[in-house]
């Protein structure tokens, strides 16, 4: 026979256990979980190794050196549009002066029109000093210098600031 | 006994929902920081283009010796894996690499829309990669499909020096244009804080033939900002910039981080200007 003592911490807990029981249940219930993603075991079938593979340099390596791969199959032969080598258009001619004019020394980019091999020149200005246009800013501001807001200074439109919201979940809006 | 019942029963409600999750306020921090600056160069510089072919590069590192950056070819492969085409011009070693336990070069990748491929080199590898700090110039090479070298530019960059010159903070590939982000040589990049107040900055935007086409700047510094992302948007020839700055207004409890939104158009000029929070 159960003592009435331990009869009574019987029912207790057990409605301590329903309680919790209901909570949760009801917090299950209106609560929103991710969609759990199916995931897929399958592995990848293994591809067949080429036969080519590329010659490293060596040592002494020079630039114009280049790795050499036995090409299984011809690359289709390139086209010319307009004259040009394949891929180069009129428009990568066409650059924008005004914005060239705005940092003097800045050059254009050299465009390969008469289909010439570019390599050389590529090289020559690559392995050389870069060119060192003049700083657009001046000297910065130092960081505890108070700076003007973006809407005293810029900016031709207003820069609106809005009150904070009491959401916690951000809303964003516009005026 | 029913009182008791009742109570230890209100008692397991109390329990259940003072140890479930509850909604607090919180602050909305807009993600627009870049935490890892200039790193692209680690990404895989294998991309295939709308042909279907696939361009990447194989960087070459010395074994012997101290090791170093040797440079670089691009390989050209069929969707099949045929190598169909070589660039005719490696990339020299000039452009800089990292070769020790990782080994990077500090070129991106790219494949346009019309199947040219662009390489961008920062030289420098940057504040994370090391290998020579800070980033003082960029330079652009770009192949046809074949492989043939249709166009180069750079280096480029602005006066070095701490007091009046500029670092690139960062640089990334957006669709077929190379967005580059200048600042100040002597403000902190890359440090995994957010730093307000630095600046001023310039942007410029290169198209896939390494003509500049977009330029913004210089812009800042403004207390309690800091430069975020820059989007682009208009046309491919001159497209315009938004730049997405975050900001700290407030203060108690209406402290909170605001989302600035700034349009300029290519020539730098602001189109429109617009703030959003701060929430909490």
């Amino acid at each position: 026979m159960i003592p009435a003592s331990f009869r009574t911490v019987l029912s207790l807990a057990a409605a301590f256990l329903v309680g919790v029981l209901v909570t949760w249940g009801l917090f299950e219930r209106f609560s929103t979980k991710p969609a759990e993603a199916s995931v897929s075991l399958t592995s990848p079938a293994p591809q067949v190794v080429a036969s080519t593979s590329p010659t490293p340099p060596d040592e002494s390596f020079v630039a114009e050196v280049k790795p050499s791969p036995t090409p299984s199959a011809s690359a289709s032969p390139e086209s010319e549009v307009n004259d040009f080598p394949s891929g180069v258009t009129q428009s990568a001619l066409n650059y924008n002066k005004e914005l060239y004019k705005k940092y003097p020394g800045l050059q254009p980019p050299v465009i390969n029109i008469d289909g010439r091999d570019l390599g050389q020149e590529a090289l020559q200005r690559m392995q050389g000093p870069p060119t060192l246009l003049t700083n657009p800013g001046g000297v910065p501001l130092a960081p505890a210098t108070p700076a003007p807001s973006p809407a005293q200074r810029s900016l031709a439109l207003p820069f609106p600031f809005l009150n904070g919201s009491a959401s916690a979940t951000p809303t964003p809006s516009n005026q | 006994m029913i009182k008791k019942l009742v109570s230890t029963t209100l008692l397991g409600v109390v329990v259940m929902i003072g140890f479930s999750s509850q909604k607090a306020h919180a602050l909305a921090l807009p993600a627009i920081l870049n935490f890892l600056p200039t790193v692209e160069v680690a990404l895989p510089k294998s991309e295939a283009g709308p042909d279907g072919n696939n361009r990447f590069l194989w960087d070459y590192f010395s074994t012997s010796g101290p090791g170093g950056y040797l440079g670089s070819a691009l390989w050209i492969l069929d969707p099949a894996g045929n190598v169909i085409g070589t660039g005719d011009t490696m990339v020299p070693a000039t452009v800089g690499g990292i070769a020790g336990a990782i080994a990077i070069s500090f070129t991106q990748l790219h494949v346009n829309a019309d199947n040219t491929t662009t390489l961008a080199f920062q030289f420098g590898g940057g504040p994370l990669l090391g290998g020579g700090g800070q980033i003082s110039a960029f330079g652009t090479w770009t192949y046809n499909a074949q492989g043939k070298l249709i166009a180069f530019s750079g280096p480029t960059g602005f006066s070095t020096g701490l007091n009046k010159g500029l670092q690139i903070a960062d640089m990334k590939f957006q669709g077929d244009h190379l967005v580059v982000t200048f600042q100040p040589a002597n403000q902190p990049i890359g440090t995994g804080t957010i730093t307000l107040g630095q600046g001023p900055y310039t942007v410029w935007v290169i198209d896939h033939f390494g003509n500049v086409v977009s330029t913004v700047g210089p812009q800042g510094p403004y207390t309690g900002y800091v430069l975020g992302s820059v989007t682009l948007s208009g046309s491919d020839s001159a497209p315009n910039q938004l730049w997405h700055w975050l900001s700290v207004t407030g203060t108690g409890a209406k402290q909170g981080f605001a989302l600035s939104v700034q349009e300029f158009n290519s020539s730098g000029a602001a189109l429109s200007g617009v703030v959003y929070g701060p929430f909490n």
